[in-house]
C-alpha cells in the first residue's frame, strides 16, 4: 500500500494509519512529495487519510480524494480559541513579581493529534523573557460543537506571549511607564542563563535587551513618540506598539512530545563523491534542503550542488518526526550535524591510511599531513572507501552514517516587534505605517531563508491580529468558511518589514541555531495590538481583543473608548 | 464544486445568441465570474450555457453625439484602461480599477456584472450616478433602461425573460464636472461593504448639480435625492453627507452592522463628494 | 437543439488551442474547467487552490492575460494562446523572472509561485517599469501564506530591471518551444531550487543569453 500525503509528518502517518487499519506498518508506504505549507494544519492525522487506505484496499483501486477549501476549513483544524484571564502582581516600580492565568481553551468536538498539548505550551511559555518569582495557571479544556483545535504556526507560544505582551503593556499604562523602561527592567539578564523559569523550563541563552534596542533604534523611537504628539494634536491616531517576545523551539526533547522528540538524518557519500542527505524531518517549504546541503557542504568541503537531499519516503528515509515547531533545522539539522562527524572521522582514516602518517587533518575536504603537507583529495579517500583494496584497522567499507540525535532541552529565540499604526477616526480601519522585526533566532545559517520565514510569520500574525477569526453562526455552523469570507493579507496590505537580527547562539546544539519558523507570528500580533491600543490610549482604551475588525475600532471611537 | 451537467452553445451572431435565448432555460455566460462560481454551487442549474464571447461586435467602446457606448463584453480591465471612458467619464474607469482583483478584471465583463446585480457591487453606484442607460435586446424588443430603474433588488434587473443587456450608454460628463468613487472594501472578498459614486456640476463655487449613488448599503444602488438636493441648495459636504442612506434599512453581515454601513456610506460620500468637487474645479 | 425526445443530452466539445506555444486538440465536457483540463493533460503548475477565483493559484495568461483557471470554462479558450508556468523557461533557461524568484529567495512552498510568476508577466509585458505599489495591486490577486509577499515583490521589481536592460531587438520572437509538462507530484526528491545566499547575479552575458533565449 502506497499512499501519498500532504503531510508534515510521514512517518508518524504511516505508524498511525497503519496501527487504525491494522495492517504491518513495513506493508504501508507514506510518500510526502513537496507539498505546500502546513503551518500545523499538516501536523495531524485525519481520517480522511486512514479511509482512503482503507477504501482502496477494499476496492483494491487507487484512490484519490481532493477536498474542497470549505472542507479545508471545516474538517481539519483550527488554531487560538483561547478566552484568557490575566492577573499581573508588581511593584510600584514596575518590577513583576507574579503573573496568574486562567485559560480556557476551546478544544472543538474532538481531540486531534496534539489538541491538548497546545495550552499546555502556553502556560509553560507565560512568563515570556522577565523574570517572575511566582506563576500560577489553570486551563479549562471545553469542548465544543466547533472544528477541533490544534497545532497552528506558533501552537500555544503566541497565545501566551499576547497574553503577556499585552499585560506588560497595560501594567506600563497603569505605571504610566514607558513600554520600553518596563521591559529592560524586567527582562531575565544575560548573566542569568541559563535561567530556570518559575515555569520549569530552563531558557538556554539570550540578550534580550538587544534586539530591543536595535528596533528602537531602527524606528527612531524618540523620534516616533514625539511625532505622535504632534499627531495627537493634530487629531490623529498614531500609535507606536512594542512586542518582545519568546518562544519553545526546536521541539523538543523526547519527554515533551508524545511520540519522541529527536530527529534522524543519514548521510551517504557515493563513490563519485556526490552526497545524498536523508533527514527524517519533512520540509514543507521552510527550505531546509538548502540549508541541510550548506551544512553538508560546510562540513564535508564538497560544492552544495553535490548535495541532494531526500525526505519524504518512509520507504528511502530512515525513521524520523517530522516538520514542526521550528525545529527543522535546530533538532534536524543537529541530527545531519553528528551524522557528518561521524562520517568525517571516517574519511580521516582513510586520510591516515593513505597518507601513512597519524598526523592528520582533515581540512575543507581534504587530508593533510601536518608534518609534511602532503594531501589526498576528498575524491581519493572516497573511492578507496568504496574499492576497499585496503581498508584501515576496524573500519568497514562505505561512507554511510546515520544519526538519530536527542536534543537535550529546547531552544528559546527571542525577539523585538515594533509597529507603528495609524487608526482612521472615520471608518476605525487600521493603517501599518512601519513595521519592525528584529529576531535572534540564534546562527543563523542561510539569512535569505531566515527572513523569509520571519516575512511570513508577520503576515499571519498581522492577519491574525487584523481579521482572521472562525466564527460560528448560532446554528454553530462555520460562515467564515470560504476565502470569500475568511480574509487572509494579500499582497497590496502587507506593509514592508523591515527584519534585521542578533545572534545569540544557543549551547543545547552544535550548530548554535535556535529556530525561526514560527517567530513572526509570534512577535507580531501583540505588537499590532498593543500599537492600536497606544493609538487609542488618549480615549482611555485599555485592552481590545483580537480581530481589531473595523467595525470593533470605530464603535470604541464612538464610544469615548468604552464600548 | 463540480457544476450540474449542461450543455453549450457558442452562437457567431447576435441574432443566433438571441434566437437560443427564446428558451428560457438558458443561461448566458459572459465573463463567467458570478455564474461558474454559482454553477459550481449548483446555486445555478442552467440545462443549457449560452456563451456570448464569440459574438463579435459585443465588447466595443465608442463615443458619439455625447454618448459612450460599453459593450456589455467589455471587461473591467477594457472599461478600467480605454482612452474613450478615462477621457470621457473616468469615474467608470475608477470604479473598475477597484473591482476584486487582477484576475477578475481580465475576464469579468460590465454587461455580467450588472446582469449579476451583486448588491455589493461596484459598477451599479457609478452607473447611477452618471445616470446611464441599460441597452437591452430580444429577438423581438429593443429598449432602454435608466441604471436606477434596472436595479431592482437584491440579484434581481429589469431584464426580461429573452433579453440580454447589449450595452452600456454613459452621458459624457461634462467640463465642469468631477466625479469619484470612494469605496471601503471587504478585505476578504474585495466587495464594496459600501461604495459611493458622487457626481458634481459646478458654477463658480456653487454646486448646481449633484449625484450621490450608493452599492453595498442595500439590497440594490440607490441615488440619495435628499442629500443631492442639499448640496443642490448650498448646503455643506458635511450637511448632505450626513443624510444619505436616511430612508434605507442597510444590510447587517458578520462584517458590518446596519449601522456602521451607514455611518461608513456618509464617510465614503464625504469622501468621494469633497474629491468630486476638487477634481471639478 | 442536442434533444431527444425532450430529453438533454451532454455532448463533449472539441477544444482547439495553444498551450505554451504547441497547438492542441482535446475532447472537454462542457463544464470542464480550464483549471481541469490543463491539470488533466499534465499541466500541474496549475494550481487548484480555492476553486471560487479568490486565491489565483490556478492562475494562467489567456492571449496574454491573467485569469483565473478555475473560473473559466475551457469552452471558453476555444482558439486562445494559453500561457501555465510550464511554458515560461526555455529548457534549463529560466525566465528572468522565475531567475529572480530563486535567487531573492522567493519561492517558499512553491504552491501559489507560479500564479504569481505568470501575473507578474503579464504586468511586464505592459509595463516594464512599474512601482512598488503596481506589483503589490497585480500580486493582489495571488494570496500566498508563506512569503509575507515581500521576496515576491522584491524579485519582480528585480526581474523588471533586468529586463529592461536586455531588451531584445527584436521583439518578434514568436515561441515555438512547449517544454512537456512534467509531474511536479512525482518526485520525492529535493526539487526546490537552491537558494543559498549567492549574491545578486548579475552576470550580463548570463542574463542576456536569459533574455535573447526566453520568451518575450
Amino acid at each position: 500500500m502506497t499512499m501519498f500525503s500532504s503531510t508534515q509528518i510521514p512517518h508518524l502517518m504511516r505508524t498511525m494509519v497503519a496501527g487504525i487499519l491494522g495492517m504491518p506498518e513495513n506493508h504501508l508506504r507514506v510518500i510526502t512529495p513537496e507539498v505546500g505549507g502546513g503551518f500545523g494544519s499538516k501536523l495531524n492525522v485525519y481520517a480522511e487519510e486512514a479511509l482512503m487506505c482503507f477504501i482502496a484496499k477494499r476496492i483494491g483501486k487507487p484512490v484519490k480524494w481532493i477536498e474542497s477549501r470549505r472542507e479545508n476549513f471545516q474538517c481539519t483544524i483550527h488554531g487560538r480559541g483561547h478566552v484568557d484571564y490575566y492577573e499581573l502582581a508588581a511593584k510600584r516600580d514596575g518590577t513583576m513579581l507574579g503573573l496568574k492565568l486562567k485559560l480556557i481553551q476551546d478544544i472543538g468536538a474532538y481531540h486531534q493529534l496534539l489538541t491538548p498539548a497546545i495550552p499546555t505550551l502556553s502556560v509553560l511559555m507565560m512568563p515570556g523573557l522577565y523574570k517572575f518569582k511566582s506563576i500560577s495557571a489553570d486551563i479549562i479544556g471545553a469542548f465544543t460543537n466547533c472544528v477541533p483545535t490544534d497545532a497552528y504556526r506558533g501552537a500555544g507560544r503566541p497565545e501566551a506571549t499576547h497574553g503577556i505582551e499585552r499585560m506588560v503593556d497595560i501594567l506600563a499604562a497603569e505605571l504610566k511607564m514607558d513600554p520600553v523602561e518596563i521591559r529592560l527592567k524586567n527582562f531575565v539578564g544575560n548573566d542569568e542563563f541559563p535561567y530556570a523559569t518559575t515555569t520549569g523550563l530552563m531558557y538556554d541563552s539570550g540578550n534580550y535587551a538587544a534586539p530591543l534596542h536595535k528596533a528602537l533604534a531602527a524606528v527612531d523611537y524618540t523620534a516616533r513618540r514625539a511625532e505622535q504628539v504632534q499627531a495627537r494634536e493634530a487629531g490623529k491616531l498614531m500609535g507606536i506598539g512594542i512586542s518582545t517576545y519568546g518562544e519553545i523551539c526546536a521541539m523538543g526533547p523526547s519527554a515533551a512530545l508524545p511520540a519522541g522528540g529527536w530527529e534522524s538524518a543519514t548521510v551517504k557519500i557515493e563513490p563519485s563523491g556526490q552526497v545524498t542527505v536523508m533527514t527524517g524531518a519533512s520540509p514543507h517549504g521552510q527550505g531546509e534542503e538548502t540549508t541541510f546541503a550548506q551544512i553538508t557542504a560546510d562540513e564535508l568541503g564538497v560544492g552544495i550542488n553535490d548535495v541532494m537531499v531526500v525526505h519524504g519516503d518512509t520507504s528511502v528515509v530512515q525513521y524520523g518526526i517530522g516538520t514542526f515547531g521550528s525545529r527543522g533545522t535546530a533538532v534536524g539539522g543537529a541530527a545531519l550535524f553528528y551524522a557528518l562527524q561521524e562520517l568525517k572521522a571516517k574519511i580521516r582514516k582513510f586520510g591516515v591510511m593513505l597518507l601513512g602518517s597519524e598526523n592528520v587533518s582533515l581540512v575543507g575536504g581534504s587530508c593533510v599531513d601536518q608534518s609534511t603537507g602532503k594531501s589526498v583529495s576528498f575524491a581519493e579517500m572516497v573511492v578507496a572507501a568504496h574499492h576497499a583494496k585496503t581498508l584501515p584497522p576496524n573500519t568497514q567499507p562505505g561512507l554511510v552514517a546515520t544519526y538519530f540525535w536527542e536534543p537535550p532541552n529546547f531552544t528559546f529565540p527571542f525577539g523585538a516587534h515594533i509597529v507603528v499604526t495609524e487608526v482612521d477616526r472615520d471608518t476605525g480601519g487600521i493603517a501599518i505605517r512601519r513595521y519592525i522585526a528584529v529576531d535572534d533566532c540564534g546562527k543563523v545559517i542561510n539569512p535569505l531563508l531566515v527572513s523569509g520565514q520571519v516575512h511570513g510569520g508577520v503576515a499571519q500574525g498581522l492577519g491574525q491580529a487584523l481579521w482572521e477569526e472562525a466564527v460560528y453562526d448560532d446554528n454553530a455552523q462555520l460562515v467564515t468558511g470560504e476565502l470569500t469570507d475568511y480574509a487572509l493579507p494579500r499582497a497590496h496590505f502587507m506593509p514592508f518589514i523591515e527584519s534585521s537580527h542578533t545572534e545569540t547562539p544557543s549551547p543545547v546544539n552544535p550548530l548554535g541555531v535556535k529556530g525561526v519558523g514560527e517567530a513572526g507570528t509570534i512577535g507580531c500580533s501583540p505588537a499590532v495590538v498593543n500599537s492600536v491600543v497606544d493609538a487609542l490610549s488618549t480615549l482611555g482604551v485599555r485592552h481590545i481583543d483580537m480581530p481589531l475588525t473595523p467595525e470593533k475600532i470605530w464603535k470604541l471611537i464612538q464610544a469615548g473608548g468604552h464600548a | 464544486m463540480i457544476p450540474q451537467t449542461f450543455d453549450y452553445s457558442a452562437p457567431q451572431t447576435l441574432q443566433e445568441a438571441l434566437a437560443l435565448l427564446e428558451n428560457g432555460e438558458r443561461k448566458i455566460l459572459a465573463g463567467g465570474m458570478s455564474l461558474i462560481p454559482l454553477m459550481k454551487l449548483r446555486l445555478a442549474q442552467p440545462a443549457e450555457v449560452v456563451d456570448l464571447g464569440r459574438v463579435p461586435g459585443l465588447n466595443t467602446i465608442t463615443e458619439s453625439d455625447g454618448i459612450v457606448h460599453i459593450g456589455a463584453m467589455a471587461t473591467h480591465h477594457a472599461v478600467e484602461t480605454s482612452p474613450i471612458i478615462r477621457a470621457h467619464c473616468p469615474l467608470l474607469a475608477e470604479t473598475a480599477g477597484q473591482i476584486g482583483d487582477v484576475q477578475v478584471r481580465n475576464m469579468g465583463t460590465m454587461g455580467g456584472s450588472i446582469a449579476h446585480a451583486d448588491p455589493a457591487a461596484d459598477y451599479p453606484a457609478a452607473l447611477v450616478a452618471l445616470e446611464a442607460r441599460i441597452h437591452l435586446v430580444s429577438a423581438h424588443s429593443d429598449r432602454t433602461v435608466g441604471a436606477a430603474d434596472f436595479f431592482q433588488d437584491a440579484f434581481v434587473t429589469s431584464i426580461e425573460p429573452g433579453e440580454i443587456v447589449l450595452d452600456i450608454e454613459v452621458p459624457v460628463e461634462e467640463s465642469n464636472e468631477g466625479s469619484r468613487y470612494e469605496k471601503f472594501p471587504h478585505p476578504a472578498s474585495g466587495f464594496a461593504v459600501v461604495g459611493v459614486a458622487a457626481r458634481v456640476r459646478k458654477s463658480g463655487d456653487r454646486i448646481t448639480m449633484a449625484r450621490i449613488a450608493v452599492t453595498g448599503m442595500g439590497t440594490h444602488a440607490f441615488r440619495d435625492h435628499a442629500a443631492e438636493q442639499l448640496l443642490e441648495n448650498g448646503a455643506s459636504i458635511a450637511e448632505a453627507a450626513a443624510v444619505v442612506g436616511a430612508s434605507e434599512q442597510p444590510n447587517a453581515d458578520l462584517f458590518a452592522s446596519a449601522d456602521y454601513r451607514r455611518h461608513l456610506a456618509r464617510i465614503h460620500a464625504a469622501r468621494a463628494l469633497a474629491a468630486a468637487v476638487s477634481r471639478a474645479s | 437543439m442536442r434533444r431527444s425526445n425532450g430529453v438533454l443530452f451532454m455532448k463533449n466539445i472539441d477544444l482547439r488551442l495553444r498551450v505554451n506555444g504547441q497547438a492542441k486538440e482535446w475532447s472537454i465536457a462542457p463544464g470542464d474547467l480550464l483549471l481541469d483540463v490543463l491539470r488533466r493533460e499534465g499541466y500541474f503548475g496549475v494550481k487548484r487552490g480555492c476553486e471560487k477565483g479568490e486565491c489565483g493559484a490556478c492562475t494562467v495568461l489567456v492571449n496574454g492575460k491573467a485569469i483565473n483557471s478555475c473560473l473559466m470554462f475551457a469552452a471558453q479558450a476555444e482558439g486562445s494562446d494559453v500561457l501555465t508556468i510550464e511554458g515560461l523557461a526555455q529548457g534549463d533557461v529560466l525566465h528572468p523572472l522565475q531567475e529572480a524568484f530563486l535567487d531573492l529567495g522567493a519561492v517558499q512552498c512553491g504552491f501559489c509561485t507560479g500564479g504569481m510568476i505568470l501575473s507578474a508577466k503579464a504586468l511586464l509585458d505592459r509595463n516594464p517599469d512599474p512601482t512598488v505599489e503596481e506589483v503589490r495591486e497585480v500580486m493582489a490577486g495571488n494570496y500566498c501564506r508563506c512569503t509575507g509577499y515581500e521576496k515576491p515583490v522584491e524579485a519582480v521589481l528585480a526581474a523588471a530591471v533586468v529586463a529592461r536592460a536586455f531588451v531584445p531587438a527584436a521583439s518578434t520572437v514568436v515561441s515555438t518551444f512547449g517544454a512537456s509538462p512534467h509531474n511536479s507530484q512525482a518526485g520525492h526528491h529535493s526539487a526546490n531550487p537552491r537558494s543559498a545566499p549567492k549574491s545578486k547575479k548579475t552576470d550580463d552575458k548570463k542574463r542576456s543569453s536569459v533574455l535573447l533565449g526566453g520568451q518575450r
